[in-house]
């Protein structure tokens, strides 16, 4: 495979980047832009929803919190070498990395010595490093990590919503795991997993900052292994009833006052990036209307001091689930969760969405897109999970503001049925 | 860097830091009030308050649609201290001239809302509207009452208090809930009405616009607002406490959690207004200012007894807090692990690849804080308050003149003063406690 190389403009926000198709098989996308620091991230597709793949046909399980757990053992080097992170510190560069359901990503950013930085990035990433005696002491290190979240409300009320909205699929997995499934994790599972998934055709990296796309080539055509076998896995997933897993639910932790967490199934999916990128576009204009400090459900029920400002919605799409999550504080949490019925049920029968509110939530949209190409860092970000996602973040755009109005009412009449919704309640512990 | 400051009014300067790779145009209003225990809870409620409402916009929502209309332009409000001044913060942010597909004049747009936003809230009886007053104030007591919901927060909110409780930095920002409680509609806009007639303003503005531009287009807000003003303006100090001033207090409390959380405040004998601040800048980032740091690779990396632990300096009052969630039977190893590594800074144990690693981690950040509006904001009015101004760029480079001595000297003059310790009892770890939590939540 060749190395290809294409510029990708759009003239309605004036940006461009350059994408690269790299002959070892990874998507390479370089933003140059005149800031102090520059920041990088390589991103591989896999999360924790991958407990169960297959490797040449073959299948195989891994314990909850495997991705999380290698995420973190990656940066480890042998002994008489400095880690990653020590590494990095010396150029003056600081490294980070995260692992979300989908997706795991390393991370520097860098006011000097940036390409050796990203020499170190492509470095590590491919020489994994596990001994028995290094991931045993990681070990003590992520229990405290899922100690912290675990004490966390707004954790255990996420969890429980996801969890009352899917019967089987994985995005019901902690993604740390818990202490006793990490217990498993030796460094033959850290392997397995690695070089199932850790390949260059599986990767995505992106650049935002002071590396020009030559800079950014030269250092992949150096760095990134070209001798690999050929990327063989596939992701596995049981298949996931339409139907929600629980309608209600309720729950307990410790804090000062309820918290309402109103899911809604989505199963319109697809393998599609377009056909998926079109759809969620849709559904995030239409919750901006729904849901937004300026809609009449929001001023509603803060001006009868049902809920406080605390009051959020989001939008997950992913090619094998996807939901939207309402949640709010409120001292009625039951209260809310009717109202928020009542009024979904009544804006899917009067198809109610003015054409001043359709304008001023493109207005919002527009700003949005705008804005995330202010700094380097939002624009590497953008850039990561359009492309990681098999799509590219300026059709995203457009596909954002092709949106019509009888876009909206179609995804209202098929999001907003009640059997989609689950209901989940966390209530302060009495102590 | 100096910055022309321009009076645009009485009490009332602004500055304005040009940049011209920005999409939006950003302004922050800060208004400082006096520090008085008691009235707090009022300074918090005042931005809620004026969100509510205003004669041209009645309602929150009359607001939001507003301002989405143009463009999802952004007015924030919150209280904060800076220091011991406590200070009321209005950021502005919407997009710049060229990005907006009519050209439209989007900031002053902006600004003129917000200048009714705080002009002419709307009111009752010629005061805030009793049901706004009451709604907002449930809110704030539901904002108080939530700080134990984020575990580390609350702790390092506890050692606030308990370290500060003889002291004016130790009012808590949103009063408590007694205070909140008690307020009523006239007595809140008695205050509102104070500041605006005593408390000084400061503006940063940040932005393609020129100094002249934006003081021509903030000129009405200021007209406005200066018929309303008079002497005495308000000038809080920070008073500063250089070494702990007792032998170190130790607060124990349990907590229904799984992890224990260890805060350790300090003072530092050192502040922002001495001048050579970057030396102990350097200091915290050597000791816990990243993950290449001393805290970091022995407490977490080598000794595996925590997740997150770092080291994080006030400058205007002169502290050092240390945060870290542990076990709860890993108390004594930590506290102990923290001591040593202050103690090595202190008596020079420093590799030259740590110092350089530290220094080059530092001035990474500073260069960091250029890129954006809101952080550049930030980091001169923290500057100005203490009568600096340099750059990111000019202390990056004062960094870069640092010796271990220097470092050395910073840790010396460390005293440790107060620790809380959030003892978790449901860790499983204490007592031979079964972890039930665990089970239940890994279903």
């Amino acid at each position: 495979m060749n190395t290809e190389i294409e510029t990708l403009y759009h003239d309605g926000i004036r940006e461009s980047y350059t994408r690269i198709r790299h002959k070892s098989g990874m998507t390479v996308c370089v933003m140059p832009k005149e800031t102090a620091v520059t920041y990088a991230s390589l991103g591989v597709l896999c999360g924790a929803v991958d407990n169960c793949f297959t490797v040449n046909g073959e299948r195989m399980t891994v314990p909850d919190g495997t991705a999380h757990f290698l995420e973190h053992k990656l940066f480890a080097a042998g002994e008489d070498e400095a880690d990653a992170i020590a590494r990095f510190a010396e150029l003056g560069a600081n490294a980070d990395a995260y692992t979300t359901p989908d997706m795991t990503a390393y991370l520097f950013s860098a006011a000097e010595n940036e390409r050796a930085a990203l020499e170190i990035l492509l470095d590590f990433v491919f020489r994994p490093y596990f001994t028995e005696e290094n991931v045993e002491r990681e070990r003590a290190i992520i229990a405290q990590e899922i100690r912290m979240y675990d004490d966390a409300p707004s954790q255990r009320g996420y969890y429980n919503a996801v969890e009352s909205l899917y019967h089987t699929h994985p995005i019901r997995v902690n993604v740390g795991g818990t202490e006793e499934s990490i217990r498993d994790i030796t460094p033959d599972v850290l392997y397995t997993f690695y070089r199932a998934f850790y390949h260059p055709v599986n990767m995505v990296l992106t650049v935002a900052g002071n590396l020009s796309p030559d800079d950014v080539l030269a250092v992949c055509d150096a760095c990134i292994p070209h001798d690999l076998p050929p990327f063989v896995t596939e992701r596995m997933f049981e298949k996931e009833p339409d139907t929600v897993f629980r309608r209600e639910y309720s729950d307990t932790a410790q804090m000062s006052s309820p918290v309402l967490y109103f899911g809604v199934k989505d199963t319109e999916l697809s393998s599609d990036w377009t056909a998926r990128e079109t759809h969620a576009a849709a559904v995030d204009i239409l919750n901006d209307i729904l849901f937004c400090k300026s809609s009449p459900l929001y001023t509603d029920l803060y001006d009868r001091g049902l809920i406080n400002g605390k009051f959020g919605f989001e939008y997950e799409l992913a090619a094998t689930y996807a939901y939207v999550l309402i949640t709010a504080e409120t001292d009625e949490p039951e209260t809310v969760a009717k109202e928020i019925r009542q009024h979904l049920s009544e804006r899917v029968r009067l198809h109610d969405i003015t054409d001043e509110q359709f304008e001023r939530c493109r207005r919002v949209m527009y700003a949005s897109a705008v804005t995330a190409f202010e700094s380097a860092e939002d624009m590497m970000s953008e850039c990561l999970d359009a492309a990681i996602d098999g799509g590219e973040m300026f059709s995203a755009l457009d596909i954002m503001m092709a949106v019509t109005k009888d876009d909206l009412f179609r995804v209202l009449d098929r999001l907003y049925t009640p059997e989609r919704y689950a209901v989940s309640i966390l209530y302060p512990e009495r102590i | 860097m100096t910055f022309k400051a321009i009076v645009c009014g009485k009490a009332a300067v602004l500055y304005t830091i040009p940049k011209d790779n920005l999409k939006t145009d950003y302004l922050s209003v800060v208004f400082t009030l006096p520090p008085i225990r008691g009235k707090t809870a009022e300074y918090a409620l005042i931005p809620a308050l004026l969100a509510c409402g205003s004669e041209k916009y009645p309602t929150h929502g009359d607001f939001s649609r507003q301002l989405d209309t143009l463009y999802n332009a952004g007015i924030g409000c919150r209280t904060g201290k800076s220091g011991e001044r406590y200070q009321i913060v209005f950021q502005l942010r919407c997009l710049e001239t060229q990005c907006v597909p009519g050209g439209e004049d989007l900031f002053s747009e902006t600004v003129a809302v917000f200048a009714d936003m705080l002009l002419h809230p709307a009111l009752e009886n010629g005061v805030f509207r009793t049901t706004y007053v009451e709604r907002e104030k449930k809110n704030l007591c539901d904002a108080i009452r939530s700080d134990i919901n984020n575990k580390a927060g609350y702790a390092l909110k506890r050692l606030d208090c308990e370290m500060f409780r003889e002291e004016t930095y130790g009012i808590p920002v949103r009063g408590t809930l007694e205070e909140a409680s008690a307020i009523t509609p006239a007595a809140l806009y008695d205050t509102y009405r104070d500041m605006l007639a005593h408390a000084p303003v400061t503006c940063h503005y940040v932005g393609k616009l020129s100094a002249e531009s934006v003081a021509e287009k903030l000129r009405p807000l200021f007209a406005e607002l200066d018929a309303l003003r008079c002497a005495p303006y308000y000038a809080p100090e920070t008073e500063v406490v250089r070494q702990a001033q007792h032998p170190v207090r130790v607060i124990r409390e349990e907590q229904p959690t799984r992890q224990s959380r260890l805060c350790i405040g300090y003072r530092t004998g050192a502040v922002l207004a001495d001048g050579d601040y970057y030396k102990f800048a350097l200091f915290n980032e050597l000791l816990g200012g990243s993950a290449s740091s001393k805290l970091f690779l022995d407490v977490r990396e080598a000794r595996g007894l925590c997740y997150d632990i770092s080291s994080f300096p006030e400058g205007q009052k002169g502290i050092l807090y240390i945060s870290c969630g542990i076990s709860a039977d890993a108390y004594d190893e930590a506290k102990a692990a923290i001591d040593a590594q202050i103690a090595a800074i202190r008596d020079g144990d420093i590799s030259d690849a740590e110092f350089s690693a530290a220094k080059k981690s530092l001035c990474a950040g500073y260069r960091e804080i250029e890129d954006g509006a809101s952080s550049l904001a930030a980091w001169y009015a923290n500057r100005r308050q203490a009568g600096i101004d340099t750059s990111p760029a000019e202390t990056a480079a004062q960094v870069m003149t640092c010796t271990k001595e220097d470092v050395a000297a910073c840790a010396a003059r460390l005293t440790e003063d107060t620790v809380f310790f959030m003892c978790g009892t449901q860790s499983g770890d204490a007592d031979g406690e079964e972890d039930t939590e665990a089970d239940e939540y890994g279903d």
